[in-house]
C-alpha cells in the first residue's frame, strides 16, 4: 500500500487527491475508494495471468474477430503492445510489422459449386510489391473440407501470346501453363461443368497491417489487422478483421520447443484479446464463405446480379443516363433560368 | 570562321568559360546522381556532405579517365568471348530498383561464345551479394540456358567481376584446388560483350548444382551453402539484403542450427525437402563426446579432402572461409560421406590467424585428427612452393594483362572503411594492378615461410620421479604444433630392458609395452581462450575463441628391481612426426602446467580401444536376425557351402575385404530364413573393400538397406571399391528394391553370372569402369543392364526378356558392346544423353522397331547418344531409332540377317 501510495505521489493523481481529501473523512473515503480500484486491477492482471497460464501446452488455432469501426483504436493499441513477439534463450523469432494492400479475387462456377463444396479458388495480388516478385501474385486453392493445410497453390505467369482458350480466361490465363492441367483436374472434383466456365465470384480489397512471426527466412504466423472491401456487384461495403493465424506450410522444420513457443504466444493473444474485447464474436475460420456471407448480407441483391449480370450492367447504365439527364436538366434549367433573367431584364 | 563581338574583340572566352561551366557543372551532377544511387542502393547509412560528394565526383572523373584511356583489345586472345544481347529495356528493368531487381528476375536474352562454339537463348541476371557484382558498369551475370542446352555441359553458370585488388587470386586457388583433387568449380577468364558494347574482364565460374556434379563424375547429391541468407522485404522491395543470424554470443548460428544452411541441389526431386544429412552434419559438429566426434567423422566426412580444403585455406593464408559464410558442402549419396567444395578461396594473406569453426575446432582438439591434417598441409607445402606459385601467378598474369589493361571497368576495393562499411569499388589503374601482382608474389613468399616455420614448431622434455627403488616414472611433456615420433623404451638401457618392464599410465590405468614395440607417437595439445578484446566484425569472422600451443604430458612407469639405481636422466631423442627431423628431449625438474589443455588425451583412445579381431572366417549356416557389420580393418573369408539365412529386413555390411569363395558344387548362399519375407541387402562398401573376391555365391530373396545416410537400392551392393570380382553368381528373386545389383563408384569384372527373376533392374552400375561378360539375364522387370556415366566392356552377354530395355546406357557413358544377344526386350539398346556405344557382333530378336533408340532424356545434358560398329545380326536400318541431336555412326553394311549369324556361329565366332 505505502510503495502505491509513493508511486501516486509523484502523479497528477496524487495532487488531484491533495486538492480534494481536506478532511480527514473526505481523506478516507478517498483512500478506499482507490484500495478498491487497486483491488479490481490487480483481479483483472490475475484473470490475464490466468488466461495466459491456461495457454501452457495449448495446441492454437486460427482465429478471426470482425471488428466494429469502435474498436479499430482499441485493437490497434492492443496489436502494438502485445503482437510483437522478441527473441529470448528458447527461441530466435522476430517480428516484422508493414503495411500492405491486397486485393484478392474469388473465382466458382456459376452455380457456385466451390463455395458449396467448402473450397476456395482465389486470385491474391499483393499490391506493394514489385512486378519481378514471385509473392506478388498467387492461386490457390484450399480444400477446406479437408483440412487446413490441404493448399495448392500455382505459379503465376503473364503471357503475351494466346494458344487456347484458356489464354483468354481471367484465371486460367494467369495460371503457368504446364501447372493448368492439374488446376483442371481438382476442380473436377468438385463440379462436371467445365473449369473454363468458372468466373470472378467475388473481390475483397484489403489494406492490411501485417505483423509476420519469422524465424529466419520463414514466416510462421501472421497477424494481421484488415480493412477490407468487397467490391464487385454492389455498392462497395467495409468492414474490419482481426485475423491471427499459424502458417502451417513451413510448422514441420520448428524444433519443438519453437512450435510450443509460438502456439503459447498467438494462443496468448488470443486470451488477452477475448479479455479485452468480450463483445468481439471470434470465427475459427474466415475464407470464401464467410466472405460471401458477409457479401449476402451487406447487399442481398448480390446473388440476383451475380446471376444477371446483364440485369447489373443494364441497370447501371440506366442509372448513369438517368444521372446524365439530370445533370443536363440542371444545367439546362440553370441556363433558362438566366435566359428568363435577361428576357425580364430585356423587358 | 572568326567569333567577334562588336568592338573587334573574340567570343572564344565566352565559349570557353561556358563549355568549362558546362563541364563541371555536369561532371558535379554525375558525381551527385552516383552518390544517391550508391546511397540508395547499397549504403544507406551514408551522409550526404561535400567530403562525400568530393569523393564521388572524383570517382566518376577518373571512371571516365579509365574509359579514355583504356588500349584496344587484343586482336588474338587465347579467351572465350561471351556476347550476350538483350533488350535495352530489360537491363533499365534489372536496374531499376537494385539490388532486388537485379537478382529476383531473369531477362531473356541472345547469347553467342565462340570457345567451344555456343550460340542460343539464354536467360539473365545480375547476381552476387556485393555491391561490387550489380550497382557499377561492369555486372557480374548468372546465365540460365534452356532445358538440353548446355555450355560445357552445364545449364546454369556465371561470369563474374573479379572482385580483388590481385584479380587473379581465385583463379589460381581454384587452379590448385583443382589439382589436389577437391571439387572445384570452372574457373576462368573470359571477354564479356553486352550488345556489342565491351563489359570488361570477367571469369566463367560455375554454379553449384546437378549439373556441376556429373560434370565432374558425382551422383547428383545435396548440395548445401552455408552463407548469408537473403532476406526479402515482405513489404516492398527496399532493405532487402543478405543477413547473418547470430547465436546468443554474437557468433553465426550456421554451426548448431541446419536450417541456416541453404540446400542448392539434391539427389532427386523428392529428396528437394529432405535435410536429414544437413541434420546429421550439425550434430556431429556438436558432439560433445571427441571420441563421438572421431567415430562420426571417420564414418560420415570424406577426411582427405576436408584436410585438403583447410590445407590449402592455410597455405594462402585465406580468411574467407569464415565462421559465418562462403562454406559450400556435398554429401555423395553413394560413398555416404559429406565433402567441401571448394568455393571463394581469396584473400591471400599473411596473418597468422586464419578462422577455426566449430567444425575445424573438433579436429584441432583432437591431436590424432589434427596430425592427419597437419600431414597433409605439410604435403601440400612442400609441393606448392615459392616458385611453383610464382609460376602460376606470373603464368596467370601473363593471360590477363592484356585484355586487363583493355578493360574500361578496371576496379579495386577501396581502403576507406571509414566512410564505407563493405568495400567500396574504386578505378584500377595497371600501374597499380602491376604492384598487386607483385605483392601477391611476396605475400605468398612470406606465408609459405610462415607455415614452414610452424612445421618446425616442437618442444618436448621430460622429468624423472623414483617412486620407490623398483618403480620409476618418467612423463614427458610435448609442446608445440606438431608430435614426435618416440621410442619409448629408449628411456632404458638397451641392456637393462629384458630385465624390466614398462607401462603406459594413463589416469589410473596402466597398459604394458610390450618388447617389440617400436616409435609411437606423441602429440602436443591445443588451449582453447576467449577472446574479449575482439570487435563484433572479428567475432563474425573468427569466433570469440583463440587457439594456442598448450602442453600433453605422458606418463611411464618402469617397474624393475632396483631400477631407480639404473635410469640416468641423459637425453632423449625422437623425430619430428611431420617432417622427420630430430628432436632432443632434455630432463627438466619440473614440467609446464598442462591443466590448460582441451585437446583429447591421444592415450584416452589407446586405452578404451577393444582389441579387433581383424582376420574373420565365417563358415557353415549362419542365421542372422540382427544386422552383421565387418569393419573396414576386418578381412572377412567366407568358406563355401557356407548358408547366411537372413530374417525380415536384416543386412550386412562390409566395409573392409571380403573373400567369399564357393565352389560350384558348394555356393556359399544368401537366402531368407523365412520364405514370405525379403531380408536387406549385402553390402560391400569403401576403398578398405579393395580387391573383394566373391565367386560361387547365390543371392536371392533380398531387398534394399539404408544405413549411415546411404540408401543400398539392391539385393547386393558394391559402392567405392576399387578393384572387386564377381564371377559365377546367381542373383535372383529380388522383392522391393530399384536393383538385383547396384554397383557405384568402383572398378571391377562381373563374369559368368546369371540374373533372373528381378523385381526392376537387374544390375545397375553408376560412376564405374566394370566389366561384364560371360553373363546371362532372364525374366527381367526393367532393364537388364542399366549405366549411367559409367566406362564398360560388356561381351558374351545373353539377355532373354526384359520389362524394358536389354541394355540402358545413359549419362555420358562410354561402353563397349560386343558378341551378345538380345531377345524379347521392350528395346534393345537406348543410348540417352552424350553417351557414345560402340557394337559388334549383336544379335537381336526384338520386335520390329525397337532394337536400338539414341535419344536425348534428361534436360542436363544437350546432346543424344551416338552409336557406332558392325555385326548387327536381325535388324535393319529402320530398327534404329535416332533422335533429335543424336548420331548413328552405324554403315549400312553393319545390318546383317539372323541366318548370317548362324552361319558366323557356326565358322566359331560364337
Amino acid at each position: 500500500m505505502l510503495l502505491v501510495l509513493r508511486l501516486l505521489h509523484t502523479t497528477r493523481i496524487y495532487r488531484l487527491y491533495r486538492v480534494i481529501t481536506l478532511s480527514s473523512t473526505l481523506r478516507a473515503f478517498c483512500l478506499s475508494f482507490i484500495l478498491v480500484i487497486i483491488t479490481i486491477s490487480a483481479g483483472a492482471a490475475s484473470v490475464e495471468d490466468l488466461h495466459l497460464n491456461s495457454c501452457e501446452n495449448q495446441d492454437f488455432e486460427n482465429t478471426y474477430y470482425m471488428l466494429g469501426s469502435d474498436d479499430i483504436s482499441a485493437v490497434t493499441d492492443f496489436l502494438t503492445k502485445h503482437a510483437i513477439l522478441a527473441p529470448d534463450a528458447d527461441n530466435d523469432f522476430k517480428s516484422y510489422s508493414g503495411n500492405r494492400e491486397i486485393s484478392t479475387t474469388y473465382y466458382d462456377y456459376d452455380n457456385l459449386e466451390i463455395l458449396n463444396k467448402g473450397k476456395e479458388l482465389k486470385h491474391i495480388l499483393d499490391k506493394n510489391l514489385a512486378k519481378y516478385r514471385k509473392e506478388r501474385e498467387q492461386i490457390i486453392y484450399s480444400n477446406f473440407s479437408v483440412s487446413p493445410k490441404d493448399i495448392k497453390s500455382f505459379e503465376v505467369k503473364h503471357y503475351n501470346k494466346t494458344h487456347s482458350p484458356f489464354d483468354k480466361h481471367p484465371l486460367f490465363s494467369l495460371v503457368k501453363r504446364k501447372e493448368r492441367p492439374a488446376l483442371i483436374h481438382l476442380l473436377s472434383d468438385v463440379s462436371q461443368n467445365s473449369a473454363i466456365s468458372i468466373s470472378e465470384s467475388l473481390k475483397v480489397n484489403s489494406v492490411e497491417n501485417v505483423n509476420f512471426i519469422m524465424l529466419y527466412d520463414n514466416q510462421h504466423a501472421v497477424i494481421t489487422l484488415s480493412h477490407f472491401t468487397i467490391s464487385n456487384f454492389g455498392i462497395a461495403n467495409t468492414s474490419f478483421l482481426l485475423k491471427i493465424e499459424l502458417l502451417n506450410n513451413k510448422q514441420g522444420i520448428l524444433l519443438p520447443k519453437e512450435k510450443r513457443k509460438l502456439h503459447t504466444f498467438l494462443c496468448s493473444i488470443d486470451n488477452r484479446f477475448r479479455l479485452h474485447f468480450p463483445h468481439v464474436k471470434p470465427f475459427l475460420k474466415f475464407s470464401y464463405s464467410e466472405y460471401y456471407n458477409l457479401a449476402i448480407s451487406l447487399l442481398p441483391s448480390r446473388a440476383f446480379f451475380r446471376d444477371h449480370p446483364i440485369l447489373f450492367s443494364l441497370g447501371q447504365i440506366i442509372c448513369l443516363t438517368l444521372i446524365g439527364f439530370l445533370f443536363i436538366y440542371l444545367i439546362l434549367g440553370r441556363y433558362s433560368k438566366r435566359a428568363n433573367y435577361r428576357k425580364i431584364t430585356k423587358q | 570562321m572568326t567569333l567577334k563581338y562588336s568592338k573587334g574583340g573574340s567570343y572564344w572566352s565566352v565559349l570557353i568559360a561556358m563549355l568549362l561551366l558546362t563541364g563541371t557543372c555536369s561532371i558535379l551532377f554525375n558525381g551527385f546522381s552516383w552518390m544517391m544511387l550508391y546511397k540508395k542502393a547499397a549504403a544507406p547509412y551514408l551522409h550526404y556532405n561535400l567530403d562525400t560528394l568530393h569523393l564521388f565526383t572524383n570517382e566518376y572523373i577518373a571512371r571516365q579517365y579509365q574509359k579514355f584511356t583504356a588500349s584496344s583489345l587484343p586482336e588474338q586472345t587465347t579467351l572465350p568471348t561471351f556476347d550476350l544481347f538483350v533488350d535495352e529495356k530489360d537491363i533499365e528493368s534489372l536496374e531499376r530498383d537494385l539490388p532486388s531487381s537485379a537478382k529476383r528476375q531473369f531477362k531473356q536474352s541472345h547469347l553467342k561464345v565462340d570457345n567451344p562454339p555456343f550460340t542460343g537463348e539464354a536467360q539473365f541476371r545480375y547476381r552476387g551479394g556485393l555491391a561490387l557484382h550489380w550497382l557499377y558498369e561492369k555486372k557480374s551475370l548468372r546465365l540460365k540456358l534452356p532445358p538440353f542446352s548446355t555450355y560445357r555441359n552445364e545449364r546454369q553458370f556465371n561470369l563474374v567481376n573479379p572482385s580483388t585488388l590481385h584479380t587473379i587470386t581465385d583463379w589460381v586457388s581454384y587452379d590448385i584446388a583443382r589439382s589436389i583433387g577437391l571439387l572445384t568449380p570452372d574457373y576462368f577468364p573470359a571477354r564479356v560483350f553486352i550488345n556489342n558494347e565491351t563489359n570488361g574482364l570477367h571469369f566463367f565460374l560455375s554454379k553449384l548444382d546437378e549439373s556441376f556434379l556429373r560434370k565432374n563424375n558425382r551422383m547428383p547429391g545435396s548440395i548445401y551453402s552455408g552463407d548469408t541468407v537473403f532476406i526479402s522485404n515482405l513489404f516492398g522491395s527496399s532493405l532487402e539484403g543478405e543477413k547473418v543470424f547470430k547465436t546468443e554470443n554474437n557468433t553465426s548460428a550456421l554451426w548448431v542450427d541446419e536450417r541456416l544452411w541453404q540446400k542448392d541441389a539434391a539427389r532427386n526431386a523428392e529428396s528437394t525437402s529432405d535435410r536429414e544429412d544437413i541434420k546429421t552434419f550439425v550434430n556431429i559438429i556438436n558432439e560433445s563426446d571427441p571420441l563421438s566426434f572421431m567415430r562420426s567423422f571417420e564414418t560420415l566426412f570424406d577426411k582427405e579432402k576436408f584436410y585438403l580444403f583447410w590445407g590449402l585455406d592455410r597455405l594462402v593464408g585465406s580468411y574467407h572461409h569464415d565462421y559465418f559464410h562462403n562454406h559450400r558442402l556435398y554429401f555423395d549419396p553413394y560413398k555416404g560421406k559429406f565433402e567441401p567444395i571448394a568455393w571463394d578461396i581469396r584473400y591471400w594473406s599473411v596473418q597468422v590467424r586464419i578462422p577455426v569453426t566449430p567444425l575445424m575446432k573438433q579436429v584441432v582438439l583432437n591431436p590424432i585428427l589434427k596430425y592427419e591434417r597437419d600431414q597433409i598441409m605439410y604435403r601440400l607445402w612442400q609441393r606448392f612452393n615459392v616458385k611453383h606459385i610464382t609460376d602460376m601467378v606470373d603464368k596467370a598474369d601473363s593471360v590477363i594483362r592484356p585484355e586487363f589493361a583493355a578493360d574500361p571497368y578496371r576496379q579495386q576495393p577501396t581502403a576507406d572503411i571509414s566512410t564505407f562499411i563493405l568495400d567500396k569499388m574504386m578505378p584500377l589503374s595497371m600501374d597499380e594492378y602491376a604492384d598487386a601482382i607483385n605483392d601477391l608474389k611476396q605475400i605468398y613468399n612470406i606465408r609459405h615461410g610462415l607455415v614452414g616455420q610452424s612445421f618446425n614448431s616442437v618442444f618436448a622434455n621430460y622429468t624423472i620421479e623414483n617412486r620407490t627403488s623398483d618403480q620409476v616414472q618418467i612423463t614427458l611433456n610435448i609442446n608445440g604444433l606438431n608430435p614426435i615420433d618416440f621410442n619409448p623404451w629408449s628411456i632404458i638401457p638397451e641392456h637393462l630392458r629384458e630385465d624390466v618392464k614398462l607401462f603406459r599410465i594413463y589416469e589410473d590405468n596402466e597398459q604394458a609395452v610390450l618388447i617389440g614395440e617400436q616409435n609411437e607417437r606423441l602429440y602436443p595439445g591445443i588451449a582453447v581462450d576467449i577472446d574479449d578484446k575482439l570487435s563484433r566484425k572479428d567475432i563474425s569472422v573468427y569466433g570469440k575463441e583463440t587457439y594456442k600451443q598448450s602442453p600433453l604430458h605422458y606418463r611411464y612407469m618402469i617397474k624393475g628391481k632396483g631400477v631407480s639405481e639404473l635410469i640416468s636422466d641423459n637425453a632423449l631423442t625422437a623425430k619430428n612426426a611431420i617432417t622427420s627431423t630430430p628432436v632432443v628431449i632434455n630432463k627438466v625438474d619440473t614440467l609446464a602446467d598442462a591443466s590448460n589443455t582441451a585437446s583429447l588425451h591421444p592415450w584416452q583412445l589407446l586405452f578404451d580401444k577393444q582389441a579387433v579381431n581383424k582376420d574373420i572366417e565365417l563358415s557353415g549356416e549362419i542365421i542372422v536376425n540382427d544386422d552383421l557389420f565387418f569393419s573396414e580393418e576386418q578381412t572377412v573369408t567366407i568358406l563355401a557351402d557356407t548358408v547366411f539365412k537372413l530374417s525380415k529386413d536384416r543386412s550386412i555390411f562390409f566395409y573392409g575385404k571380403v573373400i567369399a569363395e564357393g565352389t560350384e558344387t558348394s555356393p556359399i548362399k544368401f537366402e531368407r530364413k523365412e520364405a514370405e519375407h525379403a531380408w536387406g541387402s549385402i553390402v560391400i562398401h569403401g576403398k578398405a573393400a579393395s580387391n573383394s573376391h566373391l565367386s560361387h555365391i547365390h543371392v536371392k530373396g533380398g531387398s534394399v538397406a539404408r544405413r549411415n545416410l546411404v540408401d543400398y537400392p539392391g539385393q547386393l551392393n558394391i559402392h567405392d571399391v576399387d578393384s572387386f570380382q564377381l564371377e559365377h553368381c546367381l542373383i535372383s528373386d529380388n522383392t522391393v528394391g530399384d536393383d538385383a545389383l547396384h554397383v557405384a563408384y568402383s572398378h571391377g569384372a562381373i563374369r559368368d553370372c546369371e540374373f533372373n527373376n528381378t523385381a526392376f533392374d537387374a544390375l545397375d552400375m553408376d560412376i564405374v569402369d566394370v566389366t561384364v561378360s560371360d553373363s546371362r539375364f532372364s525374366n527381367i522387370g526393367n532393364d537388364a543392364i542399366d549405366l549411367m556415366n559409367s566406362r564398360s566392356v560388356i561381351s558374351h552377354v545373353k539377355i532373354n526378356g526384359t520389362g524394358d530395355k536389354c541394355l540402358s546406357i545413359g549419362e555420358a557413358s562410354n561402353v563397349t558392346v560386343e558378341q551378345s544377344q538380345l531377345t524379347d526386350c521392350v528395346l534393345g539398346i537406348a543410348v540417352k544423353d552424350q553417351s557414345w556405344v560402340h557394337v559388334n557382333d549383336i544379335r537381336f530378336s526384338v520386335e520390329e522397331g525397337s532394337a536400338i533408340a539414341l535419344y536425348r532424356k534428361n534436360p542436363r545434358y544437350s546432346r543424344g547418344g551416338e552409336i557406332e560398329g558392325e555385326r548387327l545380326y536381325g535388324i535393319t536400318e529402320r530398327d534404329v531409332d535416332v533422335g533429335d541431336y543424336s548420331t548413328n555412326h552405324l554403315k549400312q553394311g553393319a545390318y546383317l540377317p539372323l541366318t548370317k549369324h548362324l552361319n558366323d556361329a557356326g565358322a566359331g565366332v560364337e
